[in-house]
C-alpha cells in the first residue's frame, strides 16, 4: 500500500474540502506535516484510520466539523467524508467513508449510525469496479489488527519495550507476519475436519461391495438358467419335430388313418384353446393388479355417504353452483322462466342457500372429489363382473381341455393298442415323445418361474446398488475432503513452528541492526534480543539485560527498531504513518533516526512538530522529502487549513 | 525477500497442487476475516474443500 491523496470533507476542524497528495518519488518517500500542538495533526492521522478503518477516532471527540454544522440550518444534513486514494500492487484503490449527521436546536448534530464504507479499485485495464467484499480486501492489503504498526502514535510507541510488554510483542509479530492467520486457518481446518470424520462414520461402508456380489451372482445365476431355458427350449422343438414326424408316418398308415385325423382335430383343438387359456390367465393377471379398486369399495360408498351428509348439513355445497344461484337472484326469473321478487319465498329459499357458500376453490375441490369417488364405485363395480365372467370363462376352457384331452388320450390308447404292429409303435413312440415333452415343459415352466425371480432379485439389487453407490460417491467425497482438510491442518502446524522461530530469528537480527544504527550510544549496547518468550530484550557491553535502565527516547528507539525490523521481514508493501514520532527524542536519537529511517519504508508519512524536526535533525530528512505541508489553525474560526511547501 | 503472502505460500511449495489450492484459499479466506473474532469459518472451508474434493476425484476419473 502506497498512500496517493487524502480528501477530507468537514473532518473535525477541517472545513469544507482539503486535499494533500503524498510523495510517490522512491528516494524522496517522506511526506511532513508541520503543526503546532492542536493544529490537527492527530486529527488528520485519524482520518486516515478512521477512512481505512473505521477506527482510531475514539476519544478525539465530534469528528463532523463544527463549523460545517455552525452553518446550516436545524434540520439540514451534514456530511463528513474522509477519501484515501492509495496503490497496491500496481492497481489503484479509491477507499471513502462518510457519515451524516443532522443539526439539532441546540445546535449540535446528531449522527446518523449508518456509515458508508466505499472501496473502488482500478485494474491494470483501467476498468474500475466497486470492491464486492471492501473489509475483506482491506485486510488482505493491510489487516486492521495490524494497522497500529504502520500507522502509529509516536507517544505510546515505547509500549514494547517495557518489561511487561512480552505479550504486546508476540501480538505485533503474530500479526504482523500473519502469524494468527495461520493459526485461525489450522485451527478451522482441523475443527472441519473433525466434523468430516464424523459424517464419514455415519455413512455405511462395505455395503455395495455386498450387493454387487450379490448381483453377481444373481446374474451368474439368470445366465445358468437362459442356458437351461436355451437347453429345454431345444428339447422341446426337437420333441415337437419327432412328434410331427411320427404324426405324419401314422397319418400315411391307412390301418389308423383314420385316428390319426382325430388325433389331429383334437390336437389343433387342444392347441387352440391353451392358447386362449393363457391370454385369457393375462388378462385375469392385469385385472387382479388393480383388485384394490374392487376391495374399496365399501370405503368409497363410506366416503361418499360422509360427503352427502356433511352437504345436507351445508358445511360443504350443494350440487347447486354457487354462481347459478347468484345468477337466478341477480335475474329474478326462476328455472323455470316464472318471475320473482325479493319479497318471494323463493328469493329468500335462493338468499338461504348462498348463505351457505364457501369459497369457490373448496366448492370445485368438493365437486371434482365427488365425481372422482363415483367414478372409482363404478369402476370398481365393473371390475368385480369382469373378473368374475373371466373366472368362469377360465373354468369352462380348463374343462374343454380336459374333455379333448380325454377324447385325444382315449384315441392314443386305440392306437397303441392297433394290431398295426407299426402303427402301435409308432403310437407308443409318440407316447413316449409326449411324456418327454410334458416333463420337459414342466422343466421349462420352472425355470421361467426361476427367472422371473431371479431377474426380480436384480432389479431390487439394482435399485439397492444405485442407492449404495450414491452414498459410496458420497463417502469417497467426504473422505477426500477429510483427508485434504486434516493434510492441510497438520502441514500448516508442521510449518508453523519453522516459520515463526525462522521470522523471530530475522526480526531480532534485523531490530538488533537497527537498533544500533538509531541509538546514539553505540557500543554500549552490545546486543538485542527478541527470546523465544518474545521479551525485547537489550544486552550491554557486560552481558547484562539494559533494558530496565533504558531512557524513555532509548525505549521508544527500541520499540521503532522493532516495528521497523516487523516490517522489513514482512516485506508488507505498507506506508510508516507516525504522529509526533520524535516528540520525546533528545536530539542525537532524533538525527540518527532522520538519517536512517527513509531507509526502512517505502512510504513515510510524519506528522511533526516544528521543535520535532529542526536543525540537524530537519537537515538529514531534507533530501528525502517529496512533499511537505503546514497545518494553520484559524482562532477565530476554529478551522484547519492545509497549505502545502513549495520548494 | 518475496512480500509475506508468498513467503507463507512458499511455505507449502512441496504439497501437492490440491492441498495448497486448500491451504491457500483457506488462508485467503482467514487473512479477510482477520477483524472478526470468530468468522463462520465452516460452510466457507467447507465448500473449498467440496470443491477441491470433486474436481481431484474427477481428474482421477479422467485419468482412469
Amino acid at each position: 500500500m502506497k498512500l496517493e491523496r487524502v480528501l477530507l470533507i468537514n473532518f473535525r476542524q477541517y472545513f469544507d474540502q482539503q486535499q494533500v497528495r503524498f510523495s510517490q518519488d522512491a528516494q524522496r518517500n517522506v511526506t511532513v506535516f508541520h503543526g503546532v500542538n492542536g493544529a490537527g495533526k492527530t486529527s488528520f492521522f485519524a482520518a486516515i484510520n478512521w477512512c481505512l478503518y473505521g477506527e482510531g477516532v475514539e476519544g478525539i471527540g465530534q469528528i463532523i466539523s463544527k463549523e460545517a454544522v455552525r452553518r446550516v440550518e436545524v434540520g439540514e444534513e451534514v456530511i463528513t467524508k474522509v477519501v484515501v486514494t492509495f496503490i497496491h500492487e500496481g492497481q489503484r484503490y479509491v477507499a471513502s467513508r462518510q457519515l451524516k449527521g443532522v443539526k439539532l436546536a441546540d445546535g449540535s448534530v446528531q449522527e446518523r449510525p449508518d456509515i458508508e464504507f466505499l472501496l473502488m479499485r482500478t485494474r491494470y485495464d483501467g476498468t474500475t469496479s466497486r470492491v464486492v467484499n471492501p473489509i475483506g480486501v482491506m485486510n488482505s492489503i493491510l489487516p486492521v489488527n495490524v494497522r497500529t504498526y504502520f500507522l502509529f502514535d509516536g507517544e505510546k510507541i515505547d509500549n514494547f519495550a517495557r518489561p511487561e510488554a512480552a505479550a504486546e510483542v508476540h501480538e505485533a509479530v503474530r500479526r504482523v507476519l500473519n502469524l494468527g492467520v495461520l493459526e485461525n486457518a489450522q485451527r478451522h481446518l482441523a475443527l472441519v475436519a473433525k466434523d468430516l470424520r464424523s459424517d464419514l462414520k455415519s455413512l455405511a461402508s462395505g455395503e455395495l461391495k455386498n450387493l454387487v456380489t450379490q448381483d453377481e451372482e444373481a446374474r451368474q445365476h439368470e445366465t445358468n438358467l437362459l442356458a437351461e431355458q436355451s437347453h429345454y427350449k431345444h428339447e422341446i422343438a426337437a420333441i415337437e419335430k419327432h412328434i410331427d414326424e411320427v404324426n405324419q408316418k401314422l397319418r400315411d398308415l391307412d390301418a389308423v388313418q383314420m385316428l390319426q385325423r382325430q388325433h389331429d382335430i383334437y390336437s389343433e383343438q387342444l392347441k387352440d384353446r391353451e392358447s386362449e387359456l393363457k391370454g385369457l390367465i393375462g388378462r385375469i393377471r392385469d385385472m387382479a393388479s388393480q383388485g384394490y379398486i374392487a376391495v374399496i369399495g365399501d370405503a368409497l360408498i363410506k366416503a361418499q355417504d360422509i360427503l352427502n351428509e356433511k352437504r345436507q348439513r351445508g358445511e360443504i355445497p350443494s350440487n347447486i353452483r354457487q354462481q347459478f344461484v347468484q345468477d337466478l337472484l341477480d335475474r329474478q326469473i326462476c328455472v323455470c322462466d316464472r318471475p320473482f321478487s325479493k319479497h318471494d319465498s323463493a328469493y329468500a329459499h335462493l338468499t338461504r342457500l348462498l348463505e351457505h357458500a364457501v369459497p369457490s376453490a373448496l366448492e370445485d375441490d368438493v365437486l371434482a372429489t365427488s365425481g372422482a369417488l363415483g367414478n372409482l364405485r363404478e369402476r370398481g363395480q365393473q371390475l368385480r363382473q369382469d373378473l368374475s365372467t373371466a373366472m368362469a370363462e377360465k373354468v369352462r376352457i380348463e374343462e374343454q381341455l380336459n374333455r379333448i384331452y380325454a377324447e385325444r388320450d382315449d384315441i392314443e390308447q386305440q392306437m397303441k393298442g392297433s394290431q398295426h404292429g407299426e402303427a402301435s409303435a409308432l403310437a407308443k413312440r409318440r407316447d413316449d415323445y409326449q411324456s418327454d415333452l410334458t416333463r420337459n415343459r414342466t422343466d421349462q415352466l420352472r425355470v421361467e418361474m426361476q427367472l422371473e425371480e431371479v431377474r426380480k432379485q436384480i432389479a431390487e439389487l439394482e435399485k439397492q446398488i444405485a442407492h449404495a453407490r450414491k452414498s459410496e460417491r458420497k463417502e469417497l467425497l467426504v473422505g477426500r475432503k477429510l483427508d485434504l482438510a486434516q493434510q492441510s491442518a497438520d502441514y500448516i502446524a508442521k510449518v508453523y513452528e519453522r516459520f515463526a522461530e525462522e521470522k523471530r530469528l530475522q526480526i531480532e537480527a534485523r531490530s538488533r541492526e537497527i537498533f544500533h544504527s538509531l541509538a546514539w550510544k553505540g557500543d554500549h549496547f552490545s546486543n538485542v534480543r527478541l527470546t523465544p518468550a518474545y521479551q525485547l530484550e537489550v544486552i550491554d557491553r557486560y552481558g547484562q539485560s539494559a533494558r530496565p535502565e533504558l531512557s524513555a527516547g532509548e525505549r521508544q528507539v527500541l520499540s521503532l527498531s522493532f516495528i521497523a525490523a516487523m516490517a522489513t521481514v514482512a516485506e508488507r508493501e505498507a506506508p510508516l504513518v507516525m504522529d509526533t514520532p520524535f516528540g520525546r527524542l533528545s536530539s542525537a536519537h532524533r538525527e540518527a533516526i532522520t538519517a536512517r529511517i527513509p531507509e526502512l519504508a517505502s512510504q513515510l508519512v510524519l506528522f511533526v512538530t516544528d521543535e520535532e524536526l529542526r536543525d540537524q535533525a530537519l537537515t538529514n530528512l531534507r533530501p528525502r522529502i517529496g512533499a511537505e505541508y503546514v497545518l494553520h489553525f484559524d482562532a477565530d474560526t476554529s478551522c484547519t487549513t492545509i497549505e502545502e511547501v513549495v520548494a | 525477500m518475496a512480500n509475506l503472502q508468498q513467503q507463507i505460500l512458499d511455505l507449502f511449495v512441496e504439497c501437492d497442487d490440491a492441498l495448497r489450492e486448500v491451504i491457500t484459499e483457506v488462508i485467503q479466506f482467514e487473512l479477510e476475516n482477520i477483524h472478526l473474532k470468530e468468522p463462520r469459518y465452516k460452510t466457507p472451508i467447507m465448500d473449498i474443500l467440496d470443491r477441491i474434493a470433486r474436481e481431484t476425484l474427477k481428474d482421477e476419473t479422467n485419468e482412469a
